[in-house]
């Protein structure tokens, strides 16, 4: 359904430098020899850190970035050579709530879009109202978004993305700055596409939700898929165990093996795997360190990630992406 | 087709959704209207302004600017359709359309169709004063006229797909396309003859087909003297159109290729 071969992206930056702002050439690497596979009906998550590469590499297959090297296949359809036919099997949801045309209602945006995917009058309102409904705005069909909360948006966007009946749906970070209800109304929805057999690249930031939603998830990191499986079969082959996230009110020295990461209330927090905690608790508090909160994960993903990258994840603030 | 009809469509009702500027287009027509009811209307033929009508003979400049401005308000309409890109690019919108199946010709179209519907709306209460103030050119230059309309469109279509490319490519084109919109009437001869300006200037007046787009409109409407004869005028207005049409395709094809290297984000 989706094939990606040794796809390398690498985008070039330039600089001023130095006292004569001289420019100079700096090249970035984004995906480096990405193979990929994704199976009709299959819903793969995408994990991996800021700059890891997950929004490139579905860019690239929504046809809207050329990769520097490698091939991409949709549905057996060259997508460098043929863009517009590979376009029409995909739905694309990408990060950002404004993707939407804020001063048109929500019907109206959705047949806009139905219009632009060639598809007539009737049956475009027809699948405008059964995706409303889907998506769970049918008593907002009227009203204009600019007049929607971010998660209404994001249902929305994805109710676009579907107008087409897409063989394939990409999602960027579906749920990205959503409070915890509008992440439970968006879990609803792909849980439903998931249902309903639909093929599925979605990257995501959540830890939870990429354990919960996916039927197969990658790592990403630093252009590279550096695991590919379920998400147990990835924290077995990792040997993971589960996580204490630990809060701090100022940075300690560092500790052999642990990350640190900067909250943005300036507290830190360090996750260290469960057995190690007294371990690391005595150091800390021999440096007079006040442990401001201690968090217990089960969810052994988030070890295996730290394992596999070697690095604290975005969304480790203990609240983000729970219920 | 339907893609790019439907985004007329759409277009049309979202701009009617920003009222401030909707009515302030609605009602631009009053001020385009103005200088040739004061000079025009109120000077030579009420005689309210008799001894500067009779040194300027108002109504005619009058009617000499109002159908530069027309003219020119259609041929800007077209490349100016890059605004209306660079608006989907900073409402975040332009990826969404990226991935449907309007062809980036349809995306022209449509952008560039609802200014044109724009600018027609707009230039009815104008091209009534042109009647009013010069009289009707008779059937046989209208025909001619409409070619000249239509083969300028043509000239004005190559140079959005360029502006539409390098705005897809570099995204912060704003002040190349008010560089455009401001000089290219002066050296396309809107507001006065081509004559008037210094000799190194009209090198790049004659390289540009809006100049004799305007020119030969004019000649025909009022009669006079056009730059060229007019037929061999028209000519040059098609062959310079059309290799404009040509380039600004080749441009845009390349421009837009650079840009799905770069990534077509970023404000």
């Amino acid at each position: 359904m989706i094939e990606l071969r040794d796809v390398t992206k690498t985008y070039v930056v330039r600089e001023r430098v130095g006292f004569f702002r001289r420019s100079l050439r700096r090249e970035i690497p984004a995906l480096r020899g990405v193979d990929l596979q994704v199976q009709p009906g299959e819903f793969v998550g995408l994990l991996g850190p800021n700059g890891a590469g997950k929004t490139t590499l579905l860019k690239i297959v929504a046809t809207l970035l050329l990769p520097t090297r490698g091939e991409v296949f949709v549905n057996g359809i060259d997508a460098l050579r043929h863009p517009a036919r590979v376009r029409r099997l995909l739905g694309v949801v990408l990060a950002g709530e404004r993707t939407l045309y804020w001063k048109l209602t929500a019907r109206e945006n959705l047949l806009l879009f139905a219009g632009l995917h060639n598809i007539p009058g009737k049956e475009a309102r027809r699948r405008a109202e059964g995706l409303l409904s889907l998506v769970g705005l049918k008593e907002f069909a009227n009203v204009t978004v600019e007049k929607f909360s971010t998660g209404m948006r994001k249902r929305l966007a994805i109710a676009r993305a579907l107008i087409h009946d897409p063989k394939v749906l990409i999602l960027d970070e579906p749920t990205s700055g959503l409070d915890p209800h509008g992440v439970e109304d968006i879990w609803d929805v792909l849980l439903a596409l998931r249902e309903r057999g639909k093929t599925v690249l979605m990257a995501t930031h959540n830890m939870l939700e990429a354990e919960r939603i996916p039927t197969r998830l990658l790592i990403i990191d630093s252009g590279r898929i550096v695991a590919d499986g379920t998400a147990a079969e990835i924290v077995a082959k990792s040997g993971a165990k589960s996580v204490a996230l630990l809060t701090l009110d100022s940075p300690p020295s560092l500790l052999q093996g642990v990350s640190l990461h900067a909250n943005e209330d300036g507290t830190y927090l360090i996750p260290v795997p469960l057995e190690e905690l007294p371990a690391h608790l005595a150091p800390i508090q021999s440096q007079g360190k006040r442990i401001l909160n201690v968090e217990i994960r089960e969810s052994r993903l988030w070890e295996a990630f730290l394992r596999l990258t070697g690095k604290p994840f975005d969304d480790l603030s203990p609240s983000k992406g729970e219920e | 087709m339907r893609p790019a009809l439907t985004l007329l469509e759409y277009t049309l009702r979202n701009l009617t959704r920003y009222r401030s500027e909707f009515y302030g287009s609605v009602t631009e027509p009053l001020f385009w209207a103005l200088p040739a009811v004061l000079l025009g209307y109120w000077g030579e033929q009420l005689g309210l302004l008799t001894t500067f009508a009779e040194t300027t003979g108002t109504a005619r400049y009058a009617a000499y600017l109002l159908l530069g401005a027309v003219y020119w308000g259609y041929v800007e309409a077209v490349w100016s359709l890059a605004f209306s890109l660079r608006g989907a690019m900073r409402s975040g919108v332009l990826e969404s359309l990226l991935v449907t199946r309007l062809s980036r010709l349809g995306m022209i179209l449509a952008w560039s169709g609802a200014r044109l519907l724009g600018v027609t709306v707009h230039s009815v209460l104008a091209i009534a004063l042109v009647v009013g103030l010069a009289g009707w050119p008779g059937g046989a230059a209208i025909g001619q006229m409409l070619l000249v309309w239509a083969l300028s469109l043509i000239g004005s279509y190559g140079l959005a797909f360029v502006l539409f490319g390098l705005t897809l490519r570099f995204k912060d084109a704003e002040s190349l396309l008010s560089l455009v919109g401001n000089i290219a009437p002066l050296v396309g001869g809107v507001f006065f003859p081509i004559a008037l300006l210094p000799r190194f200037m009209q090198i790049f007046s004659l390289a540009f087909p809006f100049t004799y787009g305007v020119d030969a409109l004019r000649a025909l409407w009022f009669g006079g003297r056009s730059i060229l004869p007019v037929p061999f005028q028209l000519a040059v207005l098609g062959i310079l159109a059309f290799a404009y049409l040509i380039l600004g395709w080749w441009a845009m094809g390349r421009f837009e290729r650079l840009a799905r290297h770069h990534g077509l984000e970023g404000f």
